[in-house]
């Protein structure tokens, strides 16, 4: 494919991604912006000031 | 406030038409593929770059009030003519966005906003902010001598020029809120050309915005498109050097995507390592298969690079001519290239001593290297960043690059990527040099996400919109935590003032010295005070890196010792992080006038 045509093809190509229907993938996929998300979470929610400080208050409690 | 804010507002205006007046040509040369919008964006980007280097090759000669004028209204003229022929294409090319892009665009327009509004707000803060203490420094001094020269007490003001060229005919035209203001205009089309180049991978136009959006609230691209950081236009040169070198054909397409290379050149030093790398991956997406004809592409490659350095020379070479190297401060083995002025070996030394810790992010070796998409997600601030790049990229990107994966442009994109991402590695991480690649990381986060959707799994497409909520509803409550004082400073003018006393440095010597007739020269004996809230003509010894400007490199003592000789109606000596007060009681030939915490003002008798 010349590069004309690989360029113009570019948006068709886009267009005809239908996305993994496989559950394989689909699982692989799901489980990795979990990750993403439940990292985040951990990081920036309980790893935040307020809640370390919420933590220590209710441990002195 | 209402007066200073409608300058602003006139000034931009004023760019802005000049700019489209300017850059009308570029529009036309853009090749067949390019829509109507995308020329317009290019035309006003390109012609902002264009009317900068105007104004600094004639400001060699003369950078005054008036010679901006003229040259800012000469371009204005034709840009209006420019802009009332494009009223006669863009209405029907406008293509309808779908609904569910109206929460983009809101969250586009909110962080504009922000970004506009906080932009009315004074410039403070001591010699750590970059603003005060070489982007803007620069063009008062320019505005004040009437000629565009490096400040010598900080050699920064030599870094390339386009930014800050544009930022000085602002300052001249629009007054001091002017520059910051200036970043919503830059802000918003570093968006305009990602959303170029990301419909030319097969975005449509509300995935396009869902790609503003997400890159508009990544953080780490904010802190390098306000407050006169000119990290953001760097970015929109790069990308849009990216989105011309997939579809340059001809010759003179090759010579505009040389020229866009050139203005990443002239706007910051890393557009020295852009350019083979943007050059190398437009090379390698003609090449393969037996029909590349390889002198053709040689030659115009040639040409690209050829229109590049053109772009780019005025601004290495007068800092050749005046400060005795093409770059400055000057990088390791300048020895056997050029012999610098004004820095000595081991100011030099000591430099980039300071850039390699500085630049050293989370570590240099391969693991590090691995670990860069975890860490630019999560540790930021480890980059000098500001709170991150969200989550988008690391949870969808790698989705969006699979399924672009036998796409042509999609390869060479991934390929500039990675090669930006391994200079940026080897040189200095400081996260906001990386925004072109944030950009093209937005990209494929937002075909990730239509990957997901498209995926037919509940869960995927689930998962995939709470990504992109959390990630841009964080992001956009820290630049909205991050740009408060901003805001509340423009509305509040008690808080401003507060904010003036708090943040300003010394800011009581300055408006006595400001105010007061007597002044005509002020010798500056401390290395960290910051020339750039004094409005006056001042010599400072011994600049922020250890500079010496005086004839025959005198520290502090000594030029205080010649004082009358340097011809100075006043010393300002203060006690600061580098050294306390330096001139000893009952000098000779010194009278203290003003005193004030931490800071005495002398009258030379």
């Amino acid at each position: 494919m010349g590069l004309r045509e690989g360029a113009m093809a570019s948006r068709k190509g886009m267009r005809e991604s239908k996305g993994s229907k496989d559950g394989f993938w689909g699982l692989v996929s799901e489980l990795w912006m979990g990750i993403v998300l439940v990292v985040f979470l951990a990081i920036r929610v309980l790893g935040s000031e307020t809640t370390r400080s919420l933590l220590s208050r209710w441990k002195a409690h | 406030m209402p007066l200073l804010a409608a300058k602003a507002a006139f000034a931009l205006v004023v760019l802005l038409v000049g700019g489209c007046g300017a850059g009308g040509w570029i529009g036309r040369l853009l090749p067949d593929t390019f829509h109507p919008w995308e020329r317009a964006v290019f035309a006003l980007l390109g012609g902002l770059a264009i009317l900068s280097w105007i104004l600094f090759l004639v400001g060699q000669f003369s950078f005054t009030p008036l010679t901006i004028e003229i040259i800012l209204g000469l371009a204005a003229l034709l840009g209006i003519r420019e802009i009332l022929g494009w009223r006669k294409v863009h209405p029907s090319a406008i293509r309808p966005g779908r609904k569910v892009a109206r929460t983009a665009v809101w969250i586009v327009v909110c962080v504009l906003g922000v970004t506009a509004v906080g932009g009315l707000a004074e410039i403070t803060g001591d010699w750590n902010d970059d603003a005060v203490a070489y982007h803007l420094l620069g063009p008062k001094v320019w505005l004040r001598e009437g000629a565009i020269r490096p400040v010598l007490d900080n050699s920064h003001t030599a870094f390339p020029q386009i930014a800050e060229t544009l930022y000085g005919a602002l300052l001249a035209i629009g007054g001091s809120r002017a520059p910051n203001f200036s970043s919503v205009l830059t802000l918003a089309l570093l968006l305009a050309v990602c959303a170029a180049a990301g419909c030319r991978l097969g975005l449509d136009s509300g995935e396009s915005w869902w790609m503003a959006a997400l890159l508009a609230t990544m953080p780490a691209v904010f802190a390098g498109s306000h407050e006169c950081f000119v990290d953001g236009l760097y970015a929109a040169f790069v990308i849009a050097a990216l989105r011309l070198a997939y579809d340059a054909h001809r010759w003179n397409e090759w010579a505009m995507l040389g020229l866009f290379c050139g203005f990443a050149m002239g706007t910051k030093y890393t557009g020295l390592i852009a350019l083979p790398i943007l050059i190398f991956c437009a090379i390698a997406l003609r090449a393969g298969g037996g029909k590349t004809d390889w002198s053709n592409l040689a030659g115009k490659a040639g040409v690209a690079i050829g229109a590049g350095i053109v772009v780019a020379a005025p601004y290495y070479l007068r800092n050749w001519i005046v400060l005795g190297c093409p770059i400055y401060p000057p990088p390791p083995g300048y020895a056997l290239v050029c012999s610098p002025k004004f820095m000595s070996a081991e100011v030099i030394a000591n430099f980039q001593a300071y850039i390699r810790r500085r630049g050293a992010g989370l570590g240099r070796g391969l693991p590090a290297f691995l670990l860069l998409p975890y860490n630019l997600t999560y540790h930021t601030s480890n980059f000098h960043g500001a709170g991150g790049i969200g989550l988008c990229p690391l949870a969808l990107g790698p989705m969006g690059v699979a399924a672009m994966r036998k796409n042509p442009l999609s390869r060479m994109t991934m390929l500039l990527s990675l090669l930006l991402t391994a200079a940026w590695f080897v040189t200095q991480q400081e996260s906001r040099f990386l925004i072109p690649v944030y950009a093209i990381a937005a990209i494929y986060a937002v075909i990730g996400w239509r990957y997901a959707r498209q995926s037919g799994r509940v869960w995927s497409r689930v998962m995939a919109a709470t990504l992109v909520a959390v990630s841009a509803g964080y992001g956009a409550f820290m630049i909205g935590k991050a740009s408060f004082p901003e805001v509340r400073a423009v509305f509040s003018p008690s808080y401003a003032a507060s904010r003036r006393a708090h943040e300003l440095p010394y800011l009581e010597s300055f408006e006595y010295l400001n105010r007061e007739p007597s002044v005509r020269r002020v010798l500056l004996l401390d290395g960290s005070v910051t020339p750039y809230y004094f409005d006056k003509p001042y010599l400072k010894p011994v600049g922020q890196w250890g500079e010496r400007t005086l004839p025959g490199a005198p520290d502090a003592e000594q030029a205080l010792a010649e004082v009358r000789a340097l011809q100075a109606t006043h010393v300002l000596d203060v006690v600061s992080t580098v050294a306390p007060f330096q001139v000893k009681e009952g000098a000779p030939g010194l009278r203290l006038v003003f005193e004030a915490p931490g800071q005495r003002v002398y009258l030379v008798e």
